[in-house]
């Protein structure tokens, strides 16, 4: 597994984070500032890409790409494949990205109509919302199928999803998934304001004066290996993807519906082999905005009826902020640190517990609790929901 | 000093119904102080277009937080965003 957050480089500084309930949210730094309203979000501050990549792939390269190829990297190194290996046909690279390249489009966008100016000639290649997935493939010679998933918030859930989905049906042995997003810029802070799901200070999920979500940024990226293929070469396996659950809710663009959240986890847990019960941890989709919150709960509460009461669900957002398309890679590492040391992260900034929201959100403070299989769900504009099931490696 | 306020609250409850109107694209004759926000046909989207005029004309971001989302009424909300005008405008007073 592979992280870029704003909690730094790496998958321990994430999962340290998560765990010690240590936020990144800050204040927004940007090269052209606009006037925002909301200013503050969990940026991946003092990322030098010349510091990981060559030049030519920095030139090439938009933020998001560059993430999603650091974060690959740390990914591809744990699990001991390296680059000279080249994967060829049967390793597929799936990544999931809410905007692609949208800092180097509003930058482009300023040069042409208001500096008048000439643009990056690399601007489409940089822009595509396929180039992550394709600097990887090509990065680790993957000449298997190599696509982006583009479903919001539920980019990177879908994106693991399909590529598990490929690895278990024997098409691939191996694909590198996840989901990368770096799109803070204060045009696209603009257009979240707009939508008012913005908080002015504290994200707190699942409290009451919750008052919204903070923007984050990031790239989450999992190694998947068939198992035989895995044990044959000695690979260290961290945690089985063992079901995966999609759902449309077919109703409102940007309402969510309970209906279409609870069908998602329920395939999830099926598709695991699993029933309800056999579920230890929920990492939240937990935005910390006033309905998806409630619609959560009420969904969870279709899916584990009492039981809930007895079930942690954490929300890391206010941690890692809201990385659109990386979320749910970067919640799904979360998740799997959580299941292996035995330790679930808390929902900070909660206050006192909301009526509508009657769940165990790990308030403040994370705790011990042993892990046989989790899940991580993610909710997203569109009516698009998707959940991965974890368990601990057979 | 609070009469001053409370005529404030008079005319900005006034210029929200306005913004109800031209914004919410609500009819001004179904306008009454316990209409629902549903019986008025006004949708997330509506509310998104009225809440971008507020911060427009008052310079104030309302977040449709727990307080926000509790108001039943096209009475309530005025009186929650006309709360927050208020509260800004004497923190900037002040």
């Amino acid at each position: 597994m592979g992280a870029v957050s704003g909690a730094g480089i790496g998958t321990a500084a994430l999962w340290k984070a998560a765990r010690d309930g240590q936020s990144s949210i800050g204040p927004i730094e940007l090269d052209r500032p606009g006037q925002n309203t909301i200013k503050i979000a969990a940026q991946v501050k003092n990322f030098d890409p010349a510091a990981h990549l060559d030049a030519t792939t920095v030139a090439m390269t938009d933020r998001f790409s560059q993430f999603a190829a650091v974060a690959a990297d740390e990914a591809m190194t744990q699990a001991n494949l390296p680059r000279e290996q080249r994967l060829g046909e049967r390793a597929a690279v799936i990544i999931g990205t809410g905007v692609g390249g949208f800092t180097t489009l509003d930058d482009m966008m300023h040069l042409y109509y208001v500096a008048k100016t000439r643009m990056n000639p690399m601007t489409i290649p940089r822009v595509m919302s396929n180039a992550a997935a394709c600097h990887i493939s090509m990065r680790y010679g993957c000449t298997g199928p190599a696509f982006a998933v583009s479903s919001a918030c539920s980019s990177a859930n879908q994106a693991i999803g399909v590529g598990a989905s490929l690895v278990r049906s024997g098409a691939v042995d191996y694909a590198i998934v996840g989901g990368s997003e770096a799109s803070i810029a204060a045009s696209y802070i603009r257009g979240w304001e707009l939508l008012r799901v913005l908080t002015p200070d504290f994200c707190r999920p699942f409290s009451i004066k919750r008052s919204g979500m903070t923007i984050g940024e990031g790239s989450g990226i999992l190694v998947l290996e068939n198992a035989k293929t895995a044990e044959a070469r000695g690979a260290k396996i961290l945690a089985e993807i063992a079901g995966y659950g999609t759902s449309s809710d077919a109703r409102d663009l940007v309402r969510p519906d309970p209906e279409g959240a609870a069908a998602t986890m329920r395939n999830a847990i099926e598709n695991a082999g699993l029933g309800p019960d056999a579920i230890d941890y929920v990492n939240a989709h937990g935005t910390g905005t006033v309905i998806n919150d409630v619609v959560e709960t009420a969904a969870l509460k279709k899916i584990f009826g009492e039981r809930l009461a007895k079930i942690p669900v954490s929300s890391t957002k206010p941690i890692h902020g809201h990385a659109i398309g990386a979320s749910a890679a970067l919640e799904l590492i979360i998740t799997i640190n959580a299941m292996r040391e035995g330790f679930v992260p808390p929902t900070i900034n909660w206050l006192e517990a909301d009526p509508k929201c009657a769940l165990d959100p790990v308030p403040n403070q994370g705790r011990k609790h042993a892990i046989r299989a989790a899940m991580s769900n993610s909710f997203a504009f569109g009516g698009l929901n998707a959940a991965i099931v974890v368990k601990q490696p057979a | 000093m609070s009469g001053s306020i409370t005529q404030d609250r008079t005319e900005i409850e006034q210029q929200l119904v306005d913004l109800f109107v031209s914004d919410g694209m609500v009819d001004r004759s179904a306008i009454k102080p316990d209409a629902t926000l549903e019986s008025l046909g006004i949708q997330s989207v509506d509310i998104m277009m009225v809440l971008m005029s507020i911060e427009e004309k008052f310079g104030v971001y309302v977040p449709i937080d727990e307080k926000l989302s509790e108001a039943k009424n096209l009475e309530g909300f005025i009186n929650q965003v006309v709360d927050r005008i208020v509260a800004e405008k004497q923190k900037s007073a002040s």
